[in-house]
């Protein structure tokens, strides 16, 4: 019976990545003959391309684990969740929830949280360009209206928390320069890209609270009182000069209506 | 003072001090960096952005003509190299591995 290309296509490409796999009906070299060597070398190109992809994507993760080791768990991934969209440098976005899963390496709970950091920095590398104006609105807010101010967080910004020292794991095993900060206890790291760089952050909690809270849209009162609520020696002054000043915060997003007049009055 | 524990001049005030201490203009241009082609020596470009993209560490002759290292801005173009070679904003044709 002969089948559409359509057919043959969908065959070909489940094939492709399946641990059990046959050479789809209707694949055939120029001679006729059906060659399943020849089909796996399009199996194999297309596991390796990905496991490549992966560890371009997860450096870290690959040299925690060691190449060998991160090339069978990414057979494994690719297995599990192959791409749905063509884009390389957009793969794996569920390989921190993978390896949190996966029995193997349940005794190392920390790796799903550096490769989520991983991924939480290719974001931002490939995030959008915005330049930062958070400081000049500020600055012509009426005092009055201070605490009704709401922000727009910068496009690439992302706090990844974790209880494990997560941003060391990654610079250590990234092989970024500069002093670790310690070697135990929980993090919590802010990644932004407010100009062509991925920068990292380890913050408090108080300043990540902070900042998630403003970055849901609370506005600036609003976050200011939960976080001192929730943490005593909460310093707004010196939080908000933080996400100022690493460009954590794009600008200001909505304010009373004076501030729009003056805004556009300038 | 409000119940709520934080009054609108409190929070007013300590904006304004946040806003005060930031440099951020000053900061900002001094952390600003430009992509400066022709500049890095073999093996040391810079590009680095996960898959289908890590060109970084592929150049092959030193000063590569297309290959290139992030600089502070305004640096590139007065950066002063061997044999009157000098940066650009731009790929340049010179030193181009064979291919």
């Amino acid at each position: 019976m002969q089948r559409s290309a359509e057919q043959v296509l969908r065959d070909f490409s489940a094939n492709l990545t399946a641990q059990k796999f046959e050479v789809p009906a209707g694949v055939m070299g120029r001679n006729g003959a059906v060659s399943t060597r020849r089909f796996e070398v399009y199996r194999n190109n297309v596991l390796s391309s990905l496991c490549d992809a992966l560890a371009a994507n997860f450096p870290a993760i690959q040299q925690l684990l060691g190449a060998a080791y991160f090339r069978a768990l990414g057979v494994e991934y690719v297995r599990h969740a192959p791409p749905t969209q063509p884009v390389l440098s957009e793969y794996g976005s569920d390989f921190p929830a993978f390896l949190r899963a996966f029995p193997p390496l349940q005794a190392y709970p920390y790796l799903g949280d550096v490769a989520a950091l991983e991924w939480a920095w290719l974001r931002a590398y490939h995030g959008a360009d915005q330049v930062c104006t958070a400081l000049e609105d500020l600055r012509v807010v009426e005092p009055e209206v201070i605490p009704l101010v709401r922000f727009q967080a910068h496009p690439t910004a992302q706090i990844i928390s974790s209880g494990y020292p997560v941003h060391d794991i990654f610079r250590k095993n990234r092989n970024i320069e500069g002093e670790g900060s310690r070697e135990s206890g929980p993090q919590h790291v802010l990644v932004v890209r407010p100009q062509l760089h991925v920068t990292t952050h380890d913050i408090p909690q108080d300043k990540a609270f902070f900042f998630n809270c403003l970055a849901s849209g609370a506005a600036l009162g609003e976050a200011a009182e939960a976080s001192l609520s929730q943490f005593k020696g909460f310093d707004l002054e010196q939080a908000l000069a933080f996400l100022l000043q690493v460009g954590a915060l794009a600008r200001v997003a909505s304010c009373p209506i004076e501030f729009n007049q003056r805004a556009t009055g300038r | 003072m409000s119940n709520k524990g934080l009054s609108g001049a409190v929070l007013a005030s300590a904006v304004a001090a946040a806003v005060m201490s930031v440099n951020a203009p000053t900061t900002a241009q001094a952390q600003a960096k430009e992509k400066c082609y022709g500049v890095s020596l073999a093996g040391e470009n810079d590009c680095k952005a996960g898959a289908g993209t890590t060109c970084a560490g592929t150049s092959t002759v030193d000063y590569q003509g297309n290959a290139w290292t992030l600089v502070p801005e305004g640096t590139c173009e007065s950066m002063e190299l061997p044999d009157g070679r000098t940066g650009s904003l731009t790929p340049l044709d010179r030193d181009l591995p064979e291919a």
